[in-house]
């Protein structure tokens, strides 16, 4: 990751929130901030798509993929994989909207003869950024330190901010809040 | 002449002949798992797909379809990205690909719906 970009995420996550109107430690919800973006949300069962293709993508294979942003004239779209729980329709929406805050671009995309599509990729170093700006945006760094100091389990934080337990296990540790929470219990 | 993207693998195993996965994926730069998925037909990311064609000796364009003078506006382009596995099976891709139609329909009938206000 390029040097001095995760002080910078924090930055672009804490002007987010105040962009929100919301407190540095408050829960930014990624379906309002989207809308504040103006992107467009969907999940893929509401969209009208074919029998044949909506069974392949939500029954037969829905672990294959989980998003898709679409930028169509101007206008960023996201869809989400409909059969994923809630923490991780929220997680991968977050990735997509710092991708899009970010301004990556990735490689366009096309349809062979077939029909069949080629599909795009974002860099290594694109998809490591949006997923720290991502869990910067879900779980600020403030939020960490007090409800932490506070007592609560890192269970209870995700819960609480609507994100699985697994993303708040890693930013607790990649934001060093953990290693801080320990010295202090040391020093205690 | 275009040749169909499901011929990619069929390539692959041909030029490989007799020699081995591991070593032939360490010169194209992919992992010996992404070579062996795309030889049975799974279709790559297009950073897989470009160091293949590369080992392959074969214009990627002639898979894709692609005419070399693209006169379209950039803006009028469409442009998506997919957080997936890194190879899915054709049957999948191709439902990825309709989802990207039916992401575009559904905006074109908001757009509609917004201006008809």
């Amino acid at each position: 990751m390029r040097r001095g970009f995760k002080a910078e995420a924090e930055r672009k996550a804490a002007s987010a929130r105040a962009d929100m109107g919301l407190a540095a430690t408050d829960k930014l919800c990624p379906w309002q901030y989207a809308e504040y973006l103006g992107v467009l949300v969907y999940e893929a069962s509401e969209l009208d798509l074919e029998p044949e293709h909506a069974s392949q993508l939500l029954v037969r294979d829905p672990d294959s993929w989980s998003g898709m942003t679409l930028l169509d004239e101007g206008v960023h779209v996201v869809v989400l994989d409909s059969t994923h729980l809630a923490p991780r329709r929220a997680s991968t929406l977050m990735h997509e909207l710092a991708h899009i805050i970010l301004e990556h671009a990735p490689a366009e995309v096309d349809v062979s003869p077939s029909g069949l599509v080629l599909l795009s990729d974002y860099s290594t170093e694109q998809e490591d950024e949006a997923d720290w700006l991502g869990a910067a945006l879900l779980l600020p760094e403030p939020a960490l330190i007090l409800l932490r100091s506070q007592g609560y389990s890192i269970e209870a934080i995700a819960q609480k901010f609507g994100v699985s337990d697994q993303i708040c296990h890693w930013r607790c540790r990649m934001t060093g809040v953990e290693k801080r929470m320990a010295f202090r219990r040391r020093a205690g | 002449m275009t040749l169909p993207i499901e011929q990619l693998g069929k390539l692959l195993v041909r030029k490989r002949g007799s020699r081995g996965i591991r070593a032939t994926a360490a010169e194209i730069e992919v992992s010996p798992a992404t070579l062996s998925r795309v030889e049975n037909g799974h279709l790559p990311d297009l950073a897989t797909f470009a160091k293949i064609c590369r080992w392959l000796d074969v214009d990627p364009a002639r898979f894709l379809g692609v005419k070399a003078s693209g006169g379209e506006a950039p803006q009028k382009r469409t442009v998506a990205h997919f957080r997936k596995k890194s190879t899915v099976s054709p049957e999948t891709a191709a439902s990825l690909g309709a989802l990207i139609l039916a992401a575009q329909r559904a905006r074109q009938a908001r757009a509609e719906l917004v201006r008809g206000e």
